[in-house]
């Protein structure tokens, strides 16, 4: 749908002339990569999170130092790597869908030399970015690896370029929280070597750090699906189908009712997995010695629940 | 058939694969929905073993219906559309049922116990959501998302008659699986499950040839009526409490065949394995024994031929009884004791 390959169009019908290329078309390892590099770093940073907030909490056992160990080592590869697979990707996409990243940039005029903009409203109306704060060239750096390379604007593309804003902004999200990753892993692992491997010697506000980063991994994931997928618009298969040409004929007030629905029962569900999670990392002591108490903790509570959980 | 070139037999292959999903996706998650649902009627430490009983296999099941559809879409696009956009709520609550199952199941005994009694009221309503739902559907489709008044009169009743034979699945899967009080316990509720089914499988039936055209040819034609002639006359023995269908020992019959002109959609193992035990508070642990010791090439031992047998005779016993006067004789009775008129609040056929 991102990079259709491998199909033929006979009587407006699309039917499959080779699976190995429909499966393997042109963006299918940059996607692959990245989003296999997505899952790592989202499993890494829940069990540095969920370590981290065992620890704070005093109801670590010895394997929470192993686990938070293994996630920041972890996470201290991945990153990078995903960095690099994410600039691979964004050249893989600006070669096959230039508007995609002419909106994930900000970029509405067809420019040489166009600046990284890191902070902007992008206006569809006035089409133009208001509040901009860029650094001259960079873009054109990362994207073409040249600071005078040519960076297509959204206008070259009348009314079949995505919607900027949620564009622009999920991109910001997805690539600061990438940067903090890689921050806060490389920053933690190093200060976990400076500590002689031992977390009870961490400063607090670095695990709690951690555990503020519990679900950063999810976070970044759902933000780089909706640039990707919301950059796709207004196409369904891209440069092929539009989506307001496939939309189903169910009234859209049976769509607007089952979406509100499956939000507020997956809000709900959220809301019940992050406390049963929590629940289940506070009492996950029973049988375990506790490694990591003193000066953690204020109450002596840690092993009230104990049998509760079965 | 011979001569069928390769492109005309694909759809027919598919569907066969689409036929066969479907099946096992009803008798196999349908026992652990029946599971689910009948769960509001246990107490809490016997909602702990039927959880246990279903937990091994709830997830796999329900992967056949994802099977399913997927076929549905992959090998007819324009009748997965045409399908889907016709039950598009119904399918969406569905799957939200599903969903709230799927987590209450992981969460009631992951999160606090205190809440453990709210996720099983989740995991019931879950299964219920679900249950209706895939019943409502199924009425609709087999109705040809017909328009007028009796249309969703008889997708309600097929939306009430599913629930029942998937709860009649999960008694009986519990009658299986269990022990003790919550056997006895499910013993009931399959009696209780039993004749709505049954007035569903009826709708059905009798719906299909009235709006299939190739349905009531194949009815009502000689000589194919010959080969489905005893599908409606069955059926209507089993409901009807005439003795037939239990002497023949062809309770099987209505249900498969039934279900088969039907679109092959409810509960085609019913009868042998899962009626009997309507029958069979006197031999299940001859039952038990069997199913769980016997090796899998033993299936047609000589012993389990007789239980069936047994089992057959004891069901048309069971309707006999419901006539005034008439003795039981016992003395026939394979495995001895004649409890059943003595049953404590069972349903129509043993009062």
């Amino acid at each position: 749908m991102q990079t259709p390959a491998g199909h033929e169009i006979v009587d407006g019908q699309f039917h499959a002339r080779n699976w190995l290329e429909i499966i393997f078309n042109p963006s299918f390892p940059y996607r692959f990569v990245h989003m296999m590099l997505a899952s790592a770093l989202t499993c890494a940073f829940l069990l540095i999170g969920i370590s981290a907030w065992q620890i704070l909490r005093g109801v670590a056992t010895d394997s929470a130092s192993r686990v938070l160990r293994t996630g920041l080592i972890f996470a201290a590869l991945a990153a990078p790597a995903q960095i690099l697979a994410g600039d691979l990707h964004g050249l893989n996409t600006l070669k096959h869908q230039p508007q995609k990243i002419a909106a994930m940039e900000g970029v509405w005029e067809t420019t040489r030399g166009a600046p990284l903009v890191l902070f902007a409203i992008p206006d569809d109306a006035a089409r133009s970015n208001r509040f901009e704060l860029a650094i001259p060239k960079l873009a054109s750096l990362i994207l073409r690896h040249d600071p005078d390379g040519e960076i297509k604007g959204l206008n070259e593309f009348p009314s079949a370029h995505p919607p900027v804003f949620p564009v622009f902004w999920c991109f910001r999200i997805m690539v600061g929280i990438g940067i903090l990753m890689l921050l806060v892993s490389w920053i933690g692992l190093w200060r976990h070597w400076r500590d002689g491997w031992d977390f009870a010697r961490m400063p607090r506000p670095m695990l709690k750090l951690f555990a503020a980063m519990t679900f950063a991994g999810w976070v970044a994931t759902i933000a780089g699906w909706y640039v990707t997928e919301i950059g796709r618009q207004p196409f369904i298969v891209f440069g092929l189908i539009r989506t307001s040409d496939v939309a189903s004929r169910v009234p859209s007030s049976s769509v607007a009712l089952t979406l509100s629905i499956y939000i507020a029962v997956y809000l709900a569900l959220l809301v019940a997995y992050v406390g049963v999670l929590k629940y289940m990392s506070e009492t996950a002591d029973k049988g375990g010695a506790p490694l990591i108490t003193e000066g953690a903790t204020a109450g002596p509570q840690k092993h009230q629940r104990q049998g509760e959980f079965a | 058939m011979i001569s069928m070139s390769f492109d005309e037999l694909l759809p027919l292959i598919f569907i066969g694969l689409m036929g066969v999903s479907l099946l096992v996706y009803v008798v196999s998650d349908g026992y652990d929905l029946g599971v689910g649902m009948l769960m509001h009627r246990a107490t809490p430490e016997e909602r702990d073993t039927m959880v246990a009983s279903i937990g091994p296999f709830w997830d796999a099941n329900e992967t056949w219906l994802v099977l399913g559809v997927g076929l549905l879409l992959i090998a007819f696009p324009k009748a997965h559309g045409l399908v889907l956009s016709e039950l598009y709520l119904p399918t969406a609550l569905m799957l939200v049922g599903l969903i709230l199952r799927g987590a209450a199941f992981d969460f009631r005994v992951k999160g606090k116990a205190n809440r453990k009694a709210k996720w099983d009221r989740l995991f019931i309503a879950g299964s219920m959501l679900a249950s209706l739902c895939q019943g409502w559907m199924l009425g609709r489709y087999i109705s040809g998302f017909g328009e007028g008044w009796n249309y969703p009169i008889f997708a309600g009743a097929i939306a009430v008659a599913l629930p029942m034979a998937y709860a009649l699945l999960g008694a009986t899967w519990l009658v299986m699986k269990t022990e003790g009080e919550l056997q006895d316990k499910a013993i009931e509720w399959s009696k209780i499950a039993w004749p709505p089914m049954v007035v569903g499988l009826i709708l059905i039936s009798m719906a299909t040839p009235w709006i299939s055209e190739t349905v009531r040819v194949r009815w009502f034609t000689l000589p194919a009526m010959i080969a489905v002639v005893s599908i409606p006359i069955t059926t209507g023995c089993a409901s009807g409490g005439a003795p037939v269908a239990g002497v023949a020992g062809r309770t099987r019959q209505p249900v498969l065949a039934a279900l088969r002109i039907a679109g092959a959609r409810l509960l085609p193992e019913l009868p042998r394995s899962q009626l009997q035990h309507l029958s069979v508070r006197g031999d299940r642990q001859a039952y038990r024994l069997a199913s769980r010791q016997q090796p899998r090439g033993a299936q047609n031992h000589p012993d389990r031929c007789l239980r069936h047998v047994a089992c057959h005779y004891r069901l048309y016993r069971i309707f006999l009884s419901r006539i005034p006067g008439q003795d039981h004789r016992v003395g026939l009775c394979l495995s001895g004791r004649p409890q059943w008129p003595t049953l404590p609040g069972s349903c129509w056929f043993t009062r």
